[in-house]
């Protein structure tokens, strides 16, 4: 495999274990105890640090590493993250993310955040790890104490930089002196000991825990007041070889302990996966084994090429097609075998289970987009100050891959909406309208007949319509004492332009969110819903096609030529009494459906097939709803309800108004799928 | 161990006797040092940790004084390796 496939392939997994780290630390959050799930978010850090350097992504890798170092600590700590620790870890991941960006396009520039989120994790590290004493002893780093920026907390290294600088064969010792007052008098000296650990070791740093209140008159110099100092030293001798060093001091006055040993082989990765600590070199062989009892393990699951998905899904379409084909060849028709109408008939059901089991690869649970919200939610909500609780329902329900992509922003966007302008400005106005102090805001995913349905609720305050009503006729979105359904005018807040925010916000209001959610749903063939009761909440309903690559349409016939309709859009099919149908200023025509006034398009006039026109009540009117309202499209008749493949046209055609693609039908020849928004 | 102006440049391999001696010195003339300066050879280490904790007892009692280690950081030792600082009540 190539080195530019490889690192395609790190690029892939990178941007997975990011999306990954991002959710597990939120979920993290809500049981910062959960030492498994912490252990989860290092291992993540840990593939992406190695990988990272692998591929000379070196902004990256050493932001990672400072990182994991953070991690580490408090994987093998009793100290437990505190909300402020949380929020550096998100804000060390969204730094993650874009520094992933700026690695991959090759910029020299690294995100805004870059320094300023390394330089806290290098602060945090330095109050947290070694020298442990700044913990133990309840104490200020030198540089604050004596106010001297020139000390540098930031240059204070971390135990794996001294794994770093290990030769071969050398292992990394901890040594601690805690000597007592009276060491200079019994003829000791720290120093005098540095000198004799260089007989068995190289000394990599020192740390030294110094006082800082020495009373002016009580100091003597010949008490020794430094209350400890740890050394980290590299040896290829043994423990007891630098325990000899310290053989005439008290044994609670020194400590000497193994930190790690220079294991640099391949299984160090997948030791780090065990969670397993290094202990010692005879280890490596149980290690060894176990690596390959796991990767034995994972090879549960093959990873494709999205590329060659697509591919095999394109084969099946024309698989269905050809066996369309067969059967409504009139030759096989006429052959009156049974044996022959059985093998059709299997044939059929087998396509269809390919077609099924292959359009399953695609489809993935909805979760991890869920699980991204949470992140969403948390920071929407510290932002706008309110309490937010977030309920997730149906994480099961599965989706297409592609679906999933084009879904994340405008699900981003109604949440934020959600939060910003549809809970309650306060928890004391909750109160008042005798809610929960708590915003509450629901997602939801379930299948509805052949659609896909993704809600976002909120318990807030609803939407006004008549402030909604006014805004738009403010706007010039509709004319004065035009009549519009509650459904037509919750619409309204999606038109390009709208917002009935009276501030603008940061995280929404800003007047073009939901007209982009809409585009881009519409953009995989969905749409989307709102409904809303004042005072209760608001739901968002998006409703979306199981599939990009196959749709449920409804055949019919316009000038003899089949067009297919997606059924989402459709809400009913009928043929008009005579008297239900009315004309306007003698060229537009309306039909009465029950209390609504629908206007009819002429199919064949939209896509000028034929000016001649039929008579609506020898036609069958399709009533349609697309994102301006409802409209009943004439057609000469409906031949039936099929799913199609979707196939794109060519650039030539591809602008066509009023038709989004084509699709070939068990006959041979092609439809073409109408575009609802542009027919009327 | 010297005194130029209100610049005291120590030796960095001073013993505690020396040490010792520092202390009654400096006490006696806190108010009119400066800065102090450790000097080292190229391959010169410290003999005593007394120093430094006199040092820091000095740094404490005027937080004026400069002293070059805690400015430059430089203490990058030959044999010792890095020593960083870390101060407790």
């Amino acid at each position: 495999m190539s080195r530019e496939k490889l690192r395609q392939i790190f690029i892939e997994e990178a941007n997975e274990i990011i999306e990954k780290m991002d959710v597990d630390i939120v979920n993290y959050e809500e049981e910062a105890s959960n030492k498994e799930l912490l252990n989860e978010i290092f291992r993540g850090v840990h593939t992406l640090k190695g990988s990272a350097n692998a591929f000379n992504f070196s902004r990256l890798g050493e932001f990672v590493h400072h990182f994991e170092d953070v991690l580490d600590f408090f994987r093998n700590a009793e100290t437990i993250p505190n909300s402020e620790h949380v929020n550096l870890f998100l804000e060390s991941v969204s730094v993650i993310k874009e520094t992933l960006g700026c690695d991959v396009e090759e910029r020299a520039e690294l995100p805004k955040m870059y320094e300023v989120c390394l330089q806290k994790i290098q602060a945090l590290l330095t109050e947290l790890k070694e020298p442990t004493m700044l913990l133990e002893a309840g104490v200020n780093d030198v540089t604050l104490e004596f106010d001297n920026e020139h000390f540098c907390a930031s240059q204070v290294p971390d135990e794996s930089s001294f794994l770093e600088q290990l030769h071969e064969g050398e292992s990394l010792f901890k040594v601690v002196l805690t000597l007592d007052s009276d060491i200079y008098l019994r003829g000791f000296d720290h120093f005098l000991f540095f000198k004799n650990l260089l007989h068995v070791s190289r000394i990599l740093a020192s740390f030294w825990s110094m006082p800082t209140f020495l009373e002016a008159e009580a100091f003597d110099v010949e008490h020794n007041s430094i209350k400890r100092v740890t050394l980290y030293v590299a040896t290829s001798k043994s423990k007891e070889d630098i325990e000899d060093v310290f053989a005439f001091l008290e044994e609670e006055e020194f400590c000497v302990e193994a930190i790690a040993v220079p294991l640099k082989d391949v299984n160090e990765d997948e030791r780090v996966k065990n969670d397993e600590p290094l202990v010692s070199e005879s280890s490596s062989v149980k290690e060894e084994s176990k690596s390959v009892k796991s990767s034995v393990m994972t090879k549960n699951f093959l990873k494709i090429d999205a590329q060659k998905l697509d591919e095999l899904f394109d084969s099946i379409g024309e698989l269905v097609i050809a066996q369309n084909c067969l059967g409504e060849n009139a030759k096989i028709k006429a052959v009156q075998d049974a044996e022959v109408s059985k093998t059709i008939e299997n044939l059929s059901k087998i396509t269809r289970l390919i077609q099924n089991r292959v359009m399953g690869l695609r489809m993935v649970p909805i979760r991890d987009t869920f699980e991204k919200m949470k992140r969403v939610v948390r920071d929407s909500s510290k932002k706008v100050n309110k309490p937010i609780h977030l309920l997730l329902e149906g994480e099961e329900t599965e989706i297409d891959k592609t679906m999933v992509e084009a879904l994340s922003d405008p699900l981003v966007h109604i949440i934020r909406n959600a939060i910003d302008h549809g809970i309650e400005s306060s928890p004391e106005e909750r109160k008042k309208a005798g809610k929960s102090e708590e915003g509450n805001v629901t997602l939801r995913a379930y299948h509805r007949g052949g659609s896909i349905i993704i809600e976002v609720r909120d318990d807030g305050r609803g939407i006004n319509k008549a402030k909604v009503y006014q805004k738009a006729l403010e706007r010039g979105i509709i004319e004065k004492d035009e009549l519009l359904s509650d459904a037509q005018v919750y619409g309204l807040i999606m038109q390009p332009g709208f917002s009935t925010a009276d501030a603008i916000s940061d995280i929404s209001g800003r007047g073009v969110g939901l007209d982009v959610v809409r585009t881009a749903i519409e953009a995989v063939r969905g749409k989307v819903d709102i409904s809303s009761q004042e005072g209760l909440g608001t739901t968002f309903s998006i409703v979306l096609p199981l599939t990009l690559a196959i749709i449920d349409g409804m055949l019919v016939r316009s000038n003899e030529k089949i067009f297919i309709i997606p059924t989402l859009s459709i809400t009913e099919s009928f043929r008009p009494l005579e008297q239900n149908v009315h004309m306007a200023g003698g060229k537009e025509e309306f039909v009465q459906l029950r209390s609504e006034l629908l206007p009819i398009v002429r199919l064949s006039r939209v896509l000028e097939l034929d000016e001649s026109a039929s008579l609506p009540w020898e036609c069958t009117l399709v009533c349609i709803e697309n994102s301006k309202g409802k409209f009943a499209l004439l057609v000469d008749e409906l031949v039936g309800r099929q799913q199609v493949v979707i196939k794109t046209l060519g650039s030539f055609l591809a602008k066509t108004e009023g038709v989004s693609g084509g699709a070939v039908m068990g006959n041979g020849e092609i439809a073409l799928i109408l575009n609802v928004e542009e027919l009327y | 161990m010297d005194i130029d102006g209100d610049v005291l440049e120590l030796d960095i391999e001073m013993d505690l006797e020396e040490v010792k001696s520092l202390q009654t010195f400096v006490q006696d003339r806190l108010d009119y040092i400066e800065e102090i300066v450790l000097l080292r050879g190229k391959d010169g280490v410290p003999t005593t940790s007394a120093l430094f904790t006199l040092l820091f007892w000095v740094k404490r009692q005027k937080p004026s004084i400069k002293i070059d280690f805690f400015e430059t950081m430089n203490l990058e030792l030959e044999g010792y390796g890095a020593m960083y600082w870390i101060a407790h009540e």
